[in-house]
């Protein structure tokens, strides 16, 4: 204990005699730190830490597939969520909806409000803080007047007040009583303000099998094995299929599924966050690499010290300790720094970060965090600290005799500290080329044509609900005529329509029949993507129409009904035929939704599902003729939003304002999963390169310190100053060089991880490859200029004068 | 056409530290002859290396001409030094300063490559060189593999190599006992009946005496002159 302090005491006074070394090594530490202990607290936070709902290996999502129809994961419907909780191997299960209501005040406005049934709250294990859960039979109509109140919407719109159990609200014009209030903590992949029970209705239950719209989640009996509870879940699928085959066609390959809960808060996020995550390891080596170059440095230049410690009789355990002794306290100075720099930079990450990963959890530096960083501290100090150890820890007495003036120094002593640069080019290159990759495919995305013109238009939302919309398809289609007929009269619109759903925002698919074709045998009728459009939505969008036309004021409800599709709908379902005048009908029974309607036109393509996918299968029907819940107004031409507001507004006074988007942002929006590592990368990358290029400039600067004879030697026979900047930078070149062949063949293995995560480029773009190398090589012929130009100072009469 | 090598008329090196001046060299006059060998000897300090420094272009007086086969060096700039230094002068040191992670043959050639001549050409020059010191069978060995007399050899290869008109050898036995110093002396007796100039500081006065002319220097001053300045 004395001796560690004394050892301690001695690394600290050591270091303050050498400030400038001291500082670039916590430094470089610090920055490693603090970007691993960022993206740590992001995976820990989303991948590791448990969901807070007990048992997680017991918690699962329940999901019906459609195997022939590629529907995997798909909803539950009322009947099929009662399938499963009378199924014995589940101990709980509930549904869960996610939507939004107006909630009714001085002033409507669109809150976020889930229905869920009360299981759901007791599968998951989550009490109300405050008031009672829902009752089994609130589930149901006539009974399910009644809301759960979200724990930080209590703070911010009650003031926490607990006489709020009791209260009234007022969700979509129907009035609920709060009946209680959840804790603050509970998120189910994102926030709401309000719960409400779904209210099932016996129609519901008993007659539509066919309507998904139930998330599931189950919580598995305890002890049942993964085979016993995959043969259970079999059982039931097989039973349900035979009870009822008019809903499960033999052609649709139903069955029921499960999936690890988190997967469903997860989803695609996790290889991106785990690459990330790995990456940043490999900033991290890189800087460990620094450290561990710096202390290498400074520990042959007191080499002289340690002979005389081990003369006096140290041994080698000795002088270990205290070499490692110095770099834990690098380390320890470093992790500090690089905590704070972590928390700082988490904070700019989340505030950059897509809703898709901010609402994933609760991201923050939080005691796991910590015991994360403090391992790292320790990783740290080995790695920077031990090669140094080893190699100094043994003074080689006869050696430094021998290099007593017999020839000049060789660079021998260096070779080590070169290979470290060597093994930190390599991992910048590979980090290098993952962000150059993603960046590549980002561009790539960028050049993708959306199929309509983002430029210059605006989007705005109108969903009115309430009991004077709910149920009447004629009172929304006025609305929507009336928002429409407003927007186009604004000064500025150029043209105006309106369509359910834009592209980019999800798809609804819906199965239905194409007069005269039949599927392949063993195939379901046709099930896709579903829009429906007012008259001007394509001019609006620049969507272009190639045939027939687009829908006019005159497909209103009384006229003969019509239906356009896209180019892809054409491709799949009628290539090289006419469409025009075709028909098509959903697949229902409702009266009119399900009549046949003339195909009057075929549309270009859009990116529906986002730039990176190709178009699918569109069919449109005229909003007049088939009234959706919703509507999104395009409006081209010069309108700000804000004038937008007003006349939307008074429609109908109880509705609150919609969302109004520049279309642009629509686009934006659907490539922010992708910006978002892409920063992150980049940010990666120009660490990474920085410290390269310190970690080359040290090792280059140090040699040319180290053979100032030799190249004084050079000089005094005729070296030129060219020709000494040839040497020292091609030295340098020379360390780069093997460190980018070695990187190129680590990142070639590497990229193929990255593949999932690139667009319209290859894990091998030579390009890419290429670009990066020459920035290495160009980084390290600037990072080398500095010594080199010392170099060629050296006076050639250190040759005469060494000794 | 004379055969006047080095003329210097009045060199003087004064060396500025710390506003102390130390006059190294102070009136200093010296001729030296094609083909002549000529020892500088003096006390430590008395400035032999620094004469020597600036006789070899390594170091430029402060004051007085000196001309190099009759052109002034005063007006050089740093890479005409360089190249006279390449061409015309062969340096070897007391410690050798043979450069560790190249061969002796790639020691050997490089003011041959500052100088940019062919790859053949300077191999031919290297294993002549080598073959003139003895030192061909191990033109592929690492000077740390050699011992300090072979070191020397390689040294003297070096500076012979080139072709220069004026051989400069600052203490070349310094490091060496006697016997390798001996060897060496052998040979820089041999370069010299084949018709080498050479200037060489030494301590030694049996060396010294091994040379057709001897110039003492004391407190930066030559104070002796012995040996005929007319040897062939
Ligand atoms: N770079 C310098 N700066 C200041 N003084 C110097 C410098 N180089 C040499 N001197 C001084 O010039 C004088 C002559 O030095 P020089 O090295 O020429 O002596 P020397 O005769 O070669 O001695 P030695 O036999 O010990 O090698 C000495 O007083 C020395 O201290
Ligand atoms: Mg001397």
């Amino acid at each position: 204990m004395d001796a560690l302090l004394r050892d301690l005491r001695f690394a600290i006074r050591g270091l303050l005699r050498t400030p400038g070394f001291t500082a670039a090594a916590v430094l470089a530490l610090a920055l490693g730190i603090g970007a691993t202990t960022a993206i740590f607290s992001v995976v820990h936070a989303v991948l590791l830490r448990s969901l807070g709902w007990g048992d997680e290996s017991r918690l699962v999502s329940l999901r019906t597939d459609f195997m022939t129809r590629h529907l995997v994961g798909f909803s539950l419907s009322v009947p099929e969520y009662e399938d499963f909780t009378a199924a014995p191997f589940l101990e709980a299960a509930g549904a869960f909806a996610d939507g939004t209501a107006a909630l009714q005040g001085e002033r409507a406005e669109r809150v976020r409000v889930a229905n869920a049934t009360g299981s759901f709250f007791k599968t998951l294990g989550v009490q109300p803080v405050l008031g009672r859960g829902f009752a089994p039979d609130e589930d149901f109509k006539g009974h399910d007047e009644v809301a759960l109140l979200d724990g930080t919407a209590w703070r911010r719109r009650y003031g926490a007040d607990p006489a709020v159990v009791g209260r009234s609200v007022t969700l979509d014009g129907h009035p609920y009583r709060i009946v209680g209030v959840l804790p603050d903590s509970f998120r189910y992949g994102g926030t709401r303000e309000f719960y409400v029970p779904f209210g099932f209705t016996d129609e519901q239950r008993l007659k539509q099998r066919g309507a998904h719209y139930l998330e599931g989640v189950g919580r598995l009996r305890a002890g049942l094995s993964p085979e016993a509870a995959q043969a259970a879940l079999d059982q039931l699928s097989a039973r349900v299929r035979a009870a009822h085959p008019e809903s499960y066609a033999p052609e649709q390959g139903f069955r029921f599924s499960t999936a690890p809960l988190r997967d469903r808060f997860v989803g695609s996020s996790r290889q991106p966050l785990w690459l990330l995550f790995g990456l940043v390891l490999l900033v991290l080596l890189i800087a460990c690499g620094n450290v561990a170059n710096l202390m290498l440095a400074r520990s042959a230049s007191r080499q002289r010290e340690f002979a005389l410690r081990s003369a006096l009789g140290a041994g080698r355990a000795r002088l270990t300790r205290q070499l490692l002794t110095e770099s834990a306290v690098l380390a320890v100075m470093g992790a500090a720094l690089g905590v704070l720099i972590g928390a700082w930079g988490l904070d700019g990450l989340l505030a950059t970060a897509p809703r898709q990963i901010r609402q994933l959890a609760d991201i923050r530096v939080d005691r796991a965090v910590l015991a994360f960083a403090v391992g790292v501290t320790a990783a740290t100090t080995i790695l920077s600290g031990l090669l140094p150890a080893l190699r100094f820890s043994r003074p080689d007495l006869a050696g430094s005799l021998k290099e007593g003036g017999q020839t000049t120094a060789g660079v021998s002593a260096g070779r080590l500290r070169s290979m470290l640069v060597v093994a930190q080019v390599a991992l910048s290159l590979v980090v290098l080329v993952s962000a150059g990759l993603v960046l590549r495919s980002f561009a790539s995305l960028l050049r993708v044509s959306p199929g309509f013109d983002p430029a210059g238009a605006t989007a705005a939302r109108l969903s009115p609900g309430g009991p004077a919309y709910d149920d009447d398809d004629s009172a929304r289609a006025r609305f929507f005529d009336e928002a429409l007929r407003r927007a186009s009269a604004l000064p500025g619109v150029e043209a105006a329509g309106g369509i359910d759903r834009l592209p980019m925002e999800g798809n609804y698919r819906l199965s239905y029949f194409i007069e005269g074709y039949q599927p392949p045998s063993g195939e379901p009728q046709p099930s896709d993507a579903i829009r429906r459009a007012m008259p001007g939505y394509f001019k609006a969008m620049r969507q272009p129409v190639v045939a027939g036309r687009e829908f006019s004021l005159s497909d209103d409800a009384r006229a003969p009904l019509v239906a356009l599709v896209n180019q892809a709908w054409v491709r799949r379902y009628s290539p090289g035929r006419e469409v025009l005048g075709h028909r098509i009908r959903l697949d229902t029974k409702r009266p009119r939704e399900g009549e046949w309607r003339t195909i009057v036109g075929v549309v270009g393509d859009a990116r529906e599902e986002g730039l990176d996918r190709p178009a699918p299968p569109v069919y449109y029907f005229a909003a007049a003729q088939s009234p959706p819940d919703q509507m999104t107004l395009v409006l081209r031409g010069a309108v700000s939003p804000a004038s937008l507001r007003e006349p939307l507004a008074g429609i109908d006074p109880t509705q609150p304002e919609g969302r109004i988007d520049l279309l642009d942002e629509v686009v934006a929006n659907s490539l922010a999963p992708r910006v978002f590592p892409l920063r992150l990368l980049g940010a990666f990358a120009a660490l990474a390169l920085l410290l390269a290029a310190v970690g080359i400039y040290g090792v280059t600067s140090y040699g040319v310190t180290q053979r100032t004879r030799e190249i004084g030697v050079r000089i005094a026979v005729g070296a030129q100053p060219g020709d000494v900047v040839r040497l020292v930078m091609g030295g340098a070149l020379k360390v780069a060089g093997l460190g980018v062949a070695i990187g190129l063949a680590s990142a070639l293995l590497a990229a193929q991880v990255l593949s999932s995560m690139l667009y319209g480029v290859g894990a091998r773009d030579p390009f890419t490859y290429a670009v990066i190398s020459m920035v290495l090589a160009a980084v390290a012929l600037a990072a080398s200029y500095l010594p080199a130009l010392r170099a060629t100072r050296v006076d050639p009469m250190s040759a005469l004068r060494a000794d | 056409m004379t055969d006047t090598l080095i003329r210097m008329q009045d060199i003087e090196k004064v060396f500025l530290t710390d506003e102390v001046e130390t006059h190294a060299l102070s009136n200093i006059h010296l001729e030296v002859k094609k083909g002549e060998w000529l020892s500088i000897v003096g006390p430590s300090g008395s400035g032999k290396t620094t004469l020597l420094a600036i006789l070899g272009l390594l170091d430029t007086a402060t004051g007085g001409e000196y001309l190099l086969d009759q052109r002034p060096v005063r007006e050089l700039a740093a890479s005409d030094r360089a190249h006279v230094r390449n061409r015309h002068i062969g340096f070897i040191f007391q410690s050798f300063n043979l450069i560790g992670d190249l061969t002796v043959a790639e020691n050997v050639e490089l003011p041959l490559t500052y100088r940019g001549l062919p790859p053949a050409e300077r191999k031919k020059r290297v294993d002549e060189a080598l073959a003139r010191v003895g030192m061909s069978h191990r033109a592929r060995h690492m000077p740390g593999q050699l011992s300090g007399g072979q070191q020397q050899r390689v040294a003297v290869a070096r500076a012979v190599a080139g072709d220069p008109l004026i051989l400069l050898a600052d203490e070349p036995t310094g490091n060496l006992d006697s016997k390798n110093g001996q060897t060496v002396m052998k040979l820089l007796s041999e370069l010299h009946a084949a018709g080498s100039t050479l200037i060489m500081v030494t301590h030694d006065p049996a060396y010294a005496r091994l040379a057709t002319r001897t110039v003492s220097l004391f407190d930066g001053r030559i104070v002796e002159e012995s040996g005929s300045s007319t040897a062939a």
